[in-house]
């Protein structure tokens, strides 16, 4: 069996949210094609899934499981319905506790053939090798960009990066940066390397070395940055002091959710891979949406034949934006990790 | 709502990422443009790239910048402004702000004493040169004086690129811009306001910095030699039987409680040989007479936060004493932090600095010896015995000794605070002519 068509559709023929949710509730709780991990929380809600569930607003009638995904047998997360085909497996990067895990069935594929088109939107040359600065496993990251890669026709040259690393060793990150940096630099000389994809913290690093940054600028077209945030100061002198030259793209998302690639046009605006992600920014004080231009708390819905993950609660805080066309999905801007809004200053107590 | 963005070698430079500071009711008061790590890292090269200005040219500068700090109006902003939105943002009563206005004009015109007083006394066959190029500073907001000692490091040749504190970040803008108008060549200052990243990635930009914060600010740099950090100051007061104590209260209360009492050379002990309850009652009668007021009020002399911050702080006091305590509510969503004094029976617990007039009195006998007096930024001897005081001028952990009836607060430029900066930041090598 093959994932149902709604959540399978051709990109010119997508379905709107609504099917989706259909579609998706559907596949899941079906006992012959849900997954075990599905059909056992099934049985503990307090509504059907199948006959309660009508539309995208329900979605939040169930509860944010993703914490199970920490512990859960990758095989009981795989749907009945894909048979005994074997998942890759990937993790979230474990900054709140123990990772969590999800399978992936075609999903992320799927969204690297998105991004592929996003990139097209963005008017980037097809072909041209990649540089890969970030992790690659497992976090699904460097799956998803080397499917992306090859899908235009480049070489995906890789540097591992292990954030984990870097989080437990937070005094050795310029150390880190700059093993990492190193062994890019001679990637970049050797190599001829159209697309750069890293961290805005490697961007920093790079930036701070002038010759690398040069190395950079002189080669590079286009700089994918992903796995974190970055400010709309660091975000403008990336792209108009650093990189003045080449197309500097920012990528958002997360394993629960998937991506969502920057929006074309002026601005750093995300548009979710829709239907398949959907973000939502409320307030947290009372749960309800924020307007346009309101910032806010992310949730998000995970809807796809791999996975049903709904109503997951992220630390972000972003500002919700209008959709780029009508009927599109909204989009969100200066994303940022709630951790961090309490982390300013050295209060002078001296 | 007032504007505070950075300051690099290319002038002020409006933020795209930014925050708003409340002053101590709630209300807006800055919107401070901050400097993100990028930032940070490509304007410490640039002060680098700058080329050099020389010393006659660099003190002249400062000088008039002393002037300029003192008694312009730099964007709109004219002394008095700085003082009453010093005094609402960071709580501290305005005499503080008044008090810096007078203490940088006189340390920037004095600045070539200041060099001088720092020189190795013979340099014959020798130089006295940086040990780099660019500082970078994480200064305190507690009060405006320490930033006087990165006047000295520009003095000394150095870079230096400050980030300030949120309770305070008007004094250094106003110290930074003073220098830009007053010539100084705009690569050896600069303002880089930032979140704790930035704070990072300027002493990883810089050859060496000065940080300023609590006990565990000072624990995370311990051990690394770039960094001198300044913590709390735990500075001391002793009586001993020979002096009549009643005719110094007013130094005893100034040294705790002027000024609001939230600088590092406040005191926070006061050991008495003789009639320790005595003191203790009357300086809690003397500092109880410090009103209620808005920090910006002319009579203030208490520290002011917002409400909620005012009652952390006292909540933290009374988990760690078990003395009840609670901050003076003024009626605006701020409250002043009342004094205390801690008397001998009052508590077993230790002494800690806390951002409010806070003082330990406790009982010394000659037997304790100075061992009590150690790990003491300053310390006013108020005694007649001339072998405590040369055992307190030898101890090492002690690192100022006023010995007679001066406030542990007093500050000289031309003295060393905690040391001459130029201990830190210079270093003398062999350098010998050809002949």
């Amino acid at each position: 069996m093959t994932a149902p068509p709604a959540l399978d559709a051709p990109f010119d023929a997508l379905p709107d949210l609504a099917t989706a949710v259909e579609a998706a509730v559907r596949w899941h709780f079906d006992p012959s094609t849900g997954s075990p991990f599905w059909l056992d929380l099934a049985r503990s809600l307090p509504f059907d899934p199948l006959r309660d569930v009508t539309g995208p607003a329900d979605l939040r009638r169930f509860p944010d499981v993703s914490d199970r995904l920490r512990t859960a047998r990758v095989e009981d997360l795989v749907p009945k319905g894909f048979g005994d085909r074997v998942p890759l497996v990937f993790e979230s990067g474990g900054t709140t506790g123990a990772p969590k895990r999800v399978v992936e069935l075609g999903f992320w594929h799927r969204t690297a053939r998105w991004i592929d088109r996003c990139l097209d939107a963005h008017g980037v040359a097809a072909a041209g090798n990649w540089l890969y600065l970030g992790p690659t496993g497992p976090h699904v990251a460097g799956y998803a960009f080397g499917v992306v890669a090859a899908l235009r026709g480049g070489a995906f040259c890789t540097v591992d990066f292990d954030p984990r690393w870097v989080k437990r060793h937070p005094g050795q990150v310029d150390d880190y940066l700059d093993h990492v940096v190193g062994q890019a630099t001679s990637l970049l000389r050797t190599q001829r390397i159209s697309v750069l994809w890293a961290t805005p913290p490697l961007l920093v690093a790079i930036a701070d070395r002038p010759a690398v940054a040069e190395l950079v600028a002189s080669t590079v077209d286009t700089i994918v940055w992903s796995g974190v945030a970055a400010g709309p100061e660091t975000l403008h002198l990336l792209d108009n002091e650093v990189f003045p030259d080449a197309r500097v793209i920012g990528v958002y998302g997360n394993t629960v959710m998937g991506a969502a690639p920057q929006r074309p046009g002026p601005g750093c605006v995300f548009d979710p891979f829709a239907p398949h992600s959907v973000i939502e920014v409320f307030d947290p004080d009372t749960g309800v949406p924020v307007g346009y231009g309101e910032r806010g708390r992310v949730r998000v819905h995970h809807l796809s034949a791999d996975m049903f993950l709904p109503n997951v609660v992220e630390r972000d805080l972003a500002t919700r934006r209008p959709p780029a066309v009508p009927g599109g999905p909204d989009g969100v801007s200066d994303v940022v990790s709630a951790r961090r809004t309490t982390g300013t200053f050295e209060e002078g107590v001296y | 709502m007032r504007v505070v963005d950075p300051i690099g070698p290319d002038g002020e430079r409006a933020s795209r990422d930014r925050c708003v500071l409340t002053d101590v009711s709630g209300e807006p008061a800055v919107d401070l443009g901050l400097a993100p790590p990028l930032s940070v890292r490509l304007t410490a090269r640039r002060m680098r790239a700058r080329p050099p200005q020389c010393e006659r040219e660099r003190l002249a500068a400062i000088a008039r910048a002393g002037e300029l700090f003192a008694g312009a109006e730099i964007d709109g902003e004219s002394p008095a402004d700085y003082c009453h939105d010093h005094a609402r943002l960071s709580g501290v009563p305005v005499a503080a702000a008044v008090r810096a206005l007078s203490v940088f004009r006189d340390a920037a015109a004095r600045v070539e004493e200041v060099v001088r007083a720092q020189r190795p006394p013979d340099l014959s066959g020798c130089a006295w040169t940086r040990r780099g190029d660019v500082l970078g500073v994480l200064a305190p907001g507690n009060h405006p004086l320490p930033h006087a000692l990165w006047l000295t490091a520009i003095a000394l040749g150095w870079r230096v690129a400050v980030r300030p504190s949120t309770r305070d970040p008007l004094t250094a803008a106003r110290l930074a811009k003073s220098l830009h108008l007053a010539g100084l060549d705009p690569g050896y200052c600069a303002l880089l306001p930032g979140v704790h990243e930035s704070g990072d990635a300027l002493l990883s930009a810089t050859d060496l910095g000065l940080v300023f914060g609590s006990r565990d600010t000072v624990a995370r740099h311990a051990g690394d030699p770039r960094v001198r950090a300044f913590g709390p100051g735990n500075s001391k007061i002793l009586v001993t039987a020979d002096v009549d104590w009643r005719e110094h209260l007013d130094v005893l209360v100034a040294s705790i409680g002027g000024e609001g009492g939230t600088q590092c050379l406040h005191a926070t002990v006061v050991l008495v040989e003789d009639e320790a309850d005595e003191v203790a009652e009357a300086l809690a009668e003397a500092l109880a007479r410090h009103p209620v007021r808005p920090p910006e009020h002319p009579d203030a002399t208490l520290p002011v936060a917002s409400l909620a911050s005012a009652v952390r702080i006292t909540d933290a006091f009374t988990a760690h004493t078990g003395i009840p305590c609670a901050p003076a509510e003024i009626g605006d969503g701020s409250a002043a932090l009342r004094p205390v004094v801690i008397a001998p029976r009052d508590t077993t617990a230790r002494p800690v600095e806390m951002p409010f007039p806070c003082a330990w009195v406790r009982p010394w006998r000659p037997e304790d010896g100075i061992g009590p007096l150690r790990d003491s930024l300053a310390l006013t001897l108020l005694t007649r015995r001339r072998d405590v005081v040369a055992r307190c001028v030898e101890e090492p952990t002690i690192r100022a000794v006023h010995w007679g009836p001066t406030p542990t607060t007093t500050f000289d430029p031309l003295r060393p605070h905690d040391g001459h900066l130029a201990e830190f930041l210079m270093t003398t090598k062999t350098a010998s002519g050809w002949a």
